[in-house]
């Protein structure tokens, strides 16, 4: 696609104000955030070496040294030498993002510095489209996030009690917190089970129970993640017309879909287990499982045993 | 030097001098000191009036007005310096690390390219173009949105939109959109439903159409008491029901956190709880662990459906 004046422009009034702040760049390196190639940066720098001010003279010309395309640089930026104002939704990215951060956020201080950088920025723009574009998810005020992210930050064994769905167990276990992370709305703690010697993933909201252990500075150093990949099995399953609304809740399984005539085939990846047993046990309405035989014969035992305790 | 070479380097040569100049320049002296303008003076003219659009499509302010008070029969422009560049003030390194990541959370085309830009002005601000990457949390804000940016435009220039919607059943629906917001991984368009005469929200990735554009912008007006929120249905918890069921001895770890328990014998415990609307999948996820006993009506759907799934 060729490219328009006006995408042109706008590139080099941001080109000009970000090599004078950032001098030494390559070209290689200055296309890549530019989302451009090399020869097309060179060609906007040799077109803004002809600009300049009203009398044009070396004094009033933007001065760009960029012979050695190792190392640009701005010599004299003229007025351009400051960014341009961030557009009303180059604002509103940043200003949702920072929601979304504050609510990740564990540390009172920390949504607290979220939260006034978020104003500094929304009082760039004044307009009521802060108000049509927005997040909804709540802030998640969870007392264990905030225990598990210092336990992280001291590295530091923790015992929970866990409640797991799929195993439908409480237990307790010891474990070493990773990292937290949020998928959807959700925040998950990633850690390493002691017992199990493995990487483990645990929702925050089924922790019941929390207690502080040991430091151990060095514990995850050498612990080499294993590749759970290898685990992954293929299953294959055909529902109804509402076959729509389980690849929409279970997206993150799902390999592959086709729908005819209504009715579903989809391909699931998963872990063979309680998870997809109980998965296709909840769902509300009929699931055939095309394969695995072993997880349709599980399935079927499974019903037949529930409806047996109303009979 | 093509056309496009020739536009470029004018637009950008009168940038600069309406952004330098400290008064009001008429265009009599735009012609005559900024280098690109040549021909006839209706030429210039004209491809003054096309600049003046185009920058002002690129988000630069032009100001008109006059540089002598006295006398006001040529007008002039300007660009304000404190409008033009971003002002933000000193960013300390932790403040640089959450912008980045605010500006880099996202997957929506619009909000992915726009974060980019502002990143682009940021680290012209604070010279911080090679910076390490920042931030360790992982997050994963939202699922992809192909038609996100035609859905920006509508709601911002306010035009209404026809789609296709696929839920129970596929039907074309004509929508004065008001907003988008992003729950639990994904976008809700909310709108004045033009056939319903209600607001209705739509669950974006069951959009199964383009987004066509069926007036012209400013087709409508947005109530002004109008928020989003009180018309997500997923942030209300709705209606509870009673339930009680007899539960195996052990099992059921996480309806039992929310219950009131019984024992009944060295199996079963008897346990009293509410459950909002998706009841069916919560008690059908404990299988042969959970026997339902009241509601009846509901007993009678959980009966019948699990003879429909055998």
């Amino acid at each position: 696609m060729r490219e328009g004046a006006l995408d042109r422009v706008a590139r080099a009034l941001n080109l000009i104000p970000f090599i004078t702040h950032n001098p030494g760049l390559s070209v290689v390196q200055i296309a890549e955030r530019f989302n451009s190639t090399p020869a097309q940066i060179s060609k906007d720098l040799s077109l803004l070496h002809m600009c300049g001010l009203p009398g044009y003279s070396h004094l009033e010309l933007l001065d760009i040294d960029y012979e050695d395309p190792e190392y640009v640089s701005v010599t004299d930026a003229q007025v351009l030498d400051q960014p341009r104002s961030l557009t009303q939704v180059e604002a509103l990215t940043l200003v949702l993002g920072l929601q979304a951060l504050s609510e990740l956020s564990t540390n009172p201080e920390e949504r607290l510095a979220i939260t006034n950088l978020q104003s500094r920025i929304g009082a760039l723009y004044e307009n009521q489209i802060s108000a049509q574009i927005t997040i909804s998810d709540a802030v998640v005020e969870s007392p264990v996030i905030a225990e598990v992210d210092r336990a992280i930050r001291e590295k530091r064994f923790v015992t929970i009690e866990y409640n797991s769905a799929s195993s439908d167990s409480l237990t307790t276990r010891t474990i070493f917190p990773l990292d937290l992370f949020y998928l959807n709305g959700i925040a998950y703690l990633h850690a390493i089970g002691v017992a199990e010697g493995e990487e483990r993933t645990f929702r925050i909201d089924r922790i019941q129970n929390y207690s502080t252990g040991e430091i151990d500075a060095e514990f995850a150093n050498g612990f080499t993640s294993r590749n759970h990949a290898s685990d992954h099995k293929e299953v294959q399953i055909e529902m109804g017309e509402d076959g729509l609304f389980f690849i929409e809740k279970h997206n993150e399984i799902v390999t592959s879909s086709n729908e005819v005539g209504g009715i579903y085939q989809i391909t699931l990846t998963v872990t063979p287990g309680e998870w997809i047993l109980r998965t296709l046990l909840a769902w509300p309405s009929p699931i055939t499982v095309v394969q695995p035989a072993s997880l349709s014969q599980q399935l079927r035992e499974r019903i037949a045993g529930t409806l047996a305790n109303y009979q | 030097m093509g056309v496009s070479d020739q536009k470029t380097e004018r637009l950008i040569n009168l940038t600069m001098a309406l952004l330098a100049t400290k008064r009001f320049l008429s265009k009599s002296e735009i012609f005559e000191t900024v280098a690109g303008y040549t021909g006839s003076l209706e030429t210039k003219e004209r491809m003054f009036e096309r600049d003046k659009d185009d920058l002002r499509a690129l988000g630069i302010t032009i100001h008109v007005g006059s540089h002598d008070p006295l006398f006001e029969d040529e007008l002039g422009y300007r660009i304000y310096e404190n409008e033009y560049e971003l002002e933000l003030g000193a960013l300390t390194p932790s403040e640089l690390s959450y912008l980045s990541l605010a500006a880099t959370l996202w997957r929506n085309q619009l909000f992915a390219s726009s974060g980019e830009q502002a990143l682009l002005k940021l680290d012209a601000l604070a010279g911080t173009a090679l910076r390490e990457d920042f931030g360790h949390a992982a997050l994963s804000l939202e699922n992809e949105t192909p038609l996100f940016p035609a859905l920006w435009e509508a709601i911002t220039t306010l035009r209404t939109i026809v789609f296709t919607y696929r839920s129970r059943s596929t039907s074309r629906r004509r929508l004065a959109p008001y907003g988008l917001t992003l729950w639990h991984g994904s976008w809700y368009l909310v709108g004045l439903d033009r056939d319903k005469e209600e607001i209705r929200v739509f669950r974006v990735s069951r959009i199964t159409s383009e987004i066509e554009f069926e007036s012209a912008p400013n087709a409508f007006d947005i109530p002004a008491d109008f928020s989003i929120s009180s018309h997500l249905v997923m942030l209300n918890t709705g209606e509870t029901t009673k339930f009680t069921a007899r539960v195996r001895v052990g099992r059921c770890q996480s309806l039992r956190a929310k219950s009131t328990i019984t024992n009944i014998d060295s199996e079963w415990d008897r346990i009293e709880f509410s459950l909002g609307g998706n009841w069916l999948e919560q008690l059908l996820w404990f299988g042969p662990d959970l026997t339902l006993e009241e509601p009846e009506e509901h007993v009678a759907e959980i009966t019948k459906i699990l003879g429909d799934k055998l």
